[in-house]
């Protein structure tokens, strides 16, 4: 798996991370960080579930983030 | 039709479920139609993810507006699947194709070189805009599968 970006940074002197590298395209990415927001602070799933099910879904997508 | 809302007919039905992130989602879609990211190629990789991931509903949705406005060709949709090796398609949009198939099949089986290519095609944050534009319709496509049916289902 690759947790290297292989994209660079759009942000000067920063190295390249998911934010840096996110932020070549900075409206799609904060409506992303806003729904994503959204997902973990609004509805009536407990937050626990939600996390349970990131990481369970993270294993099995393999995701080394 | 859905078995979560007895009268729900669409996915915007089901959505308002949850109107904070129904609002959201679409805000999401809309920066991704908005951006600098050629909508027709956007579309192209829109529809071969719904072929992939058997999601009849977004091939019986209305096309993109931008990718309409932006000249998409019905014609080269029809063509679809046969993208690699159809000279109706370009380079960028066998780049854009080649990562959206990737994408939703083995995304680990995306390489250096490849978004090497793509990044010369589309520009770093062309990159950036597609890859979240297949991450936000892999997402709509499985709540599609998940939530809905579709009454035509299985003839893409």
């Amino acid at each position: 798996m690759s947790t290297t970006p292989r994209v660079r940074s759009a942000v000067d002197g920063k190295a390249p991370s998911i934010r840096t590298v996110m932020a070549h395209s900075s409206a799609v990415r904060l409506a992303f960080d806003t729904m994503y927001a959204t997902l973990w602070s609004n509805g009536t799933v407990d937050v626990d579930v939600k996390e349970l099910v990131r990481l369970r879904n993270a294993r099995v997508t393999d995701c080394g983030l | 039709m859905s078995w979560l809302v007895a009268d729900a007919h669409s996915r915007d039905d089901v959505l308002a479920l949850h109107p904070a992130l129904a609002a959201n989602h679409q805000r999401l879609l809309d920066e991704i139609w908005d951006s600098s990211l050629d909508a027709v190629l956007l579309e192209y990789c829109r529809l071969r993810t719904a072929t992939i991931l058997q999601n009849q509903i977004a091939w019986d949705e209305p096309r993109s507006a931008a990718a309409i406005t932006a000249g998409l060709d019905e014609s080269l949709i029809a063509e679809l699947t046969k993208w690699p090796t159809h000279p109706g398609f370009d380079a960028a949009a066998k780049a854009c194709l080649g990562l959206a198939e990737q994408y939703v099949i083995d995304v680990h089986g995306i390489t250096d070189e490849q978004v090497r290519e793509l990044e010369g095609q589309i520009g770093p944050d062309g990159v950036v805009t597609l890859t979240t534009a297949l991450a936000a319709w892999e997402i709509t496509h499985r709540f599609d599968n998940a939530l809905l049916s579709s009454a035509t289902e299985g003839e893409s």
